[in-house]
């Protein structure tokens, strides 16, 4: 942890969960921005895990996400939470920078 | 309004399958049976007003009475502070109180950074699956807002609020949705006015301090489909929650039986043509000093040693005080309260709203289950305020004891019962009133006693001294001397003048009884000489008869003789 720095941004987190709501708009525009975000940082989309909460009700229910779209980032025993289609992603970008 | 006679009888009213009872007392009376089954329900209402209270407490009893669980996600508070607020009460006692009701921490979404738009699928997908694992009966969505504040449009807000409640409906159950009044207007926020259209029903919770005393009170604002009585109705939070101060719409229905209790005052059962009937109110009134308690004491005594339960409500005073004076005329509260025959409660009457008393003494009447009632003096709560609330209040109470077939006695500080304001007001509250007052005879003081009104009772009006000594409260008979009743040291001089008359007219009546004994003796005797002067004299006349006849007899013997023998001579 001592470079963290310099490590490549997707070695910094543990989990990318994204949690979305079918075909909703809101959340296939959430898909389409965090997309760009991985591609921007350089972190591999397989990394990504993609829950659909109207497929998968337990898993929403496990992970405690109660709007959608929302992404998921977790450090060790900590999450992040990042809630909305990420159409504003300065706080996100700064947070994986 | 349909006038269905269980509405009066302070029970909640049957649920109709298309309701559920919150368990809240007097709600369930209000809102005809509950809130709907298949429908949210919007509770608003400021910071503090209790929403919360009221839907656990909802969730709680319905736990309690048939098993149903219940899924509560908190969107504003910890579960645990949830939990660790309500402890304190009686539903939410015990480790397992809430067991049946599954907390869901809903704080995520304010901790989260919004980056753009978002809907609540989440929050519904999470509900249809803890719905299905828990076989929950109730939702509650405590502090929504809070999410719904994150959008960024009012038309986001209204689509969030709509989908809920379609799928509240979906799911078919009860669901109760606690959101915010602004506290300067009292106004739903934004979102809410919203919401209020999207749901069959809108409870709303005010407090407002009235005579700087703090009173709360709810309205059922909408209730789409459904008769209920819409009017502000006051409400307390009390050791057993939320108690609504609802009693029904329709005549108030009281059972009263011709059984009669003894008034403990000797004397006043016979005024009374028995004593108090059973399920009777009565109201003593009178000045300070007149007493009232003593009275108030001298029922539940005597009603407790004849086996009855009483409760004694004590205002502004210890029940202590009233234990220790009763005992100074012989009367046993003490050991009455030791042995659970007689529940004695204190209350101070300052910083608490009418409905606050009289919800409490309601309270302790469900728990104690007692046959007499004392509340003393009930003037603490009714004068000092302002006009109706108390009076709705407490007429409230006697509403509430009556229908119960308790016979309450209630005391009230008043100079006088001519003022036509008091009169009406007290008419409504008693069916026995009896005044209390101090009567100025020959520099003194007395205690009088009248009965003004007894309902349905033959009833003495005479104005009587009320004597108090070490062997507790009674009745002076009644001494009427030139035309008013005479009291205190007035009437033992009448009595002591009345008793040396009484001594005087018995020694003439003797001496003269004995004259005319003599008369009668003397006259006897002599006529009793002149009955043996009389018949001495009947028995010289018939002696004189008699020798008249034989002289008469011997004469014509005679001249025969010699006739014979002049005959025989000449022969």
């Amino acid at each position: 942890m001592n470079a963290g720095s310099q490590r490549r941004p997707d070695a910094q987190v543990d989990s990318l969960t994204v949690f979305i709501a079918g075909d909703a708009p809101s959340s296939r525009q959430a898909m389409t921005n965090l997309t760009g975000v991985l591609d921007q940082l350089g972190i591999p989309p397989e990394r990504l895990q993609v829950v659909d909460v109207l497929s998968d009700p337990a898993a929403a229910l496990e992970a405690g996400a109660l709007v959608t779209p929302s992404l998921q980032i977790k450090r060790g025993q900590r999450a992040r939470w990042f809630l909305g289609d990420l159409t504003d992603q300065r706080d996100l970008l700064a947070f994986l920078s | 309004m349909s006038d269905q006679a269980d509405r009066n009888r302070g029970d909640p009213s049957p649920a109709g399958a298309d309701k559920r009872p919150t368990g809240i007392a007097g709600f369930d009376q209000l809102s005809r049976g509950g809130l709907p089954a298949g429908a949210a329900t919007l509770l608003l209402g400021e910071p503090g007003a209790g929403k919360t209270v009221f839907a656990l407490q909802t969730v709680a009893n319905a736990a309690t009475s048939d098993g149903t669980g219940a899924i509560f996600v908190a969107f504003e508070e910890a579960p645990e502070a949830i939990k660790a607020n309500v402890a304190g009460f009686d539903w939410a006692a015990g480790a397992d109180a809430l067991a049946g009701v599954h907390f869901l921490d809903g704080r995520g979404p304010l901790q989260a950074t919004t980056t753009g738009n978002f809907d609540v699928s989440g929050l519904l997908a999470q509900l249809g699956e803890l719905v299905r694992r828990q076989n929950a009966g109730w939702i509650v969505l405590d502090g929504l807002d809070n999410v719904l504040d994150l959008l960024s449009t009012e038309t986001d807000r209204r689509r969030e609020i709509y989908r809920i409640a379609d799928y509240v409906a979906e799911l078919g159950l009860p669901a109760l949705i606690t959101g915010k009044l602004r506290a300067d207007d009292a106004q739903a926020l934004g979102s809410f006015d919203a919401m209020q259209f999207a749901v069959q029903t809108v409870v709303k919770l005010t407090g407002r301090v009235t005579n700087d005393v703090f009173g709360r009170s709810l309205r059922i604002v909408k209730y789409r489909g459904s008769d209920h009585d819409n009017i502000e109705t006051p409400f307390v939070i009390n050791q057993g929650g939320i108690a609504v101060a609802y009693h029904g719409d329709g005549v108030p229905q009281h059972e009263l039986s011709s059984d009669r209790l003894s008034t403990g005052v000797g004397g006043l059962d016979r005024v009374l043509d028995g004593g108090y009937q059973r399920g009777y109110a009565v109201l003593v009134s009178g000045a300070p000093g007149t007493a009232k308690t003593t009275l108030g004491a001298s029922f539940l005594s005597a009603g407790a040693d004849r086996g009855e339960t009483g409760l004694l409500v004590a205002l502004d005073e210890t029940h202590a005080q009233i234990v220790a004076n009763a005992s100074g005329i012989g009367l046993n509260l003490e050991r009455q309260i030791a042995e659970g025959r007689i529940h004695a409660l204190s209350m101070r009457s300052a910083a608490l709203a009418p409905e606050a008393f009289f919800l409490a003494i309601e309270r302790a009447i469900r728990t104690h289950q007692p046959s007499m009632v004392v509340i003393d003096p009930i003037s603490a709560v009714t004068e000092t305020r302002d006009h109706r609330g108390p009076f709705d209040a407490a007429a409230r109470l006697v509403d509430f004891c009556k229908t119960r077939g308790i016979t309450l006695l209630t005391t009230t500080l008043a100079e006088g019962v001519d003022d036509a304001d008091t009169r009406s007001r007290v008419s409504t509250l008693a069916d026995a009133w009896i005044a209390l007052s101090y009567q100025v005879q020959m520099g003194e003081r007395n205690r009088a006693l009248s009965v003004v009104k007894a309902r349905g009772i033959a009833h003495s009006n005479q104005v009587r001294e009320l004597l108090i000594g070490a062997d507790g409260a009674h009745l002076a008979e009644v001494y009427a001397g030139s035309g008013e009743v005479l009291m205190g040291a007035a009437r033992v001089a009448q009595q002591a003048q009345d008793e040396l008359d009484d001594a005087e007219r018995a020694l003439a009546t003797e001496r003269r009884r004995r004259e005319l004994e003599h008369t009668i003796a003397e006259t006897q005797a002599r006529r009793e000489a002149l009955d043996a002067a009389l018949e001495s004299a009947r028995r010289e006349l018939e002696l004189t008869d008699k020798a008249e006849r034989k002289r008469q007899e011997l004469d014509a013997d005679k001249a025969g003789r010699i006739r014979r023998r002049r005959e025989g001579d000449g022969a």
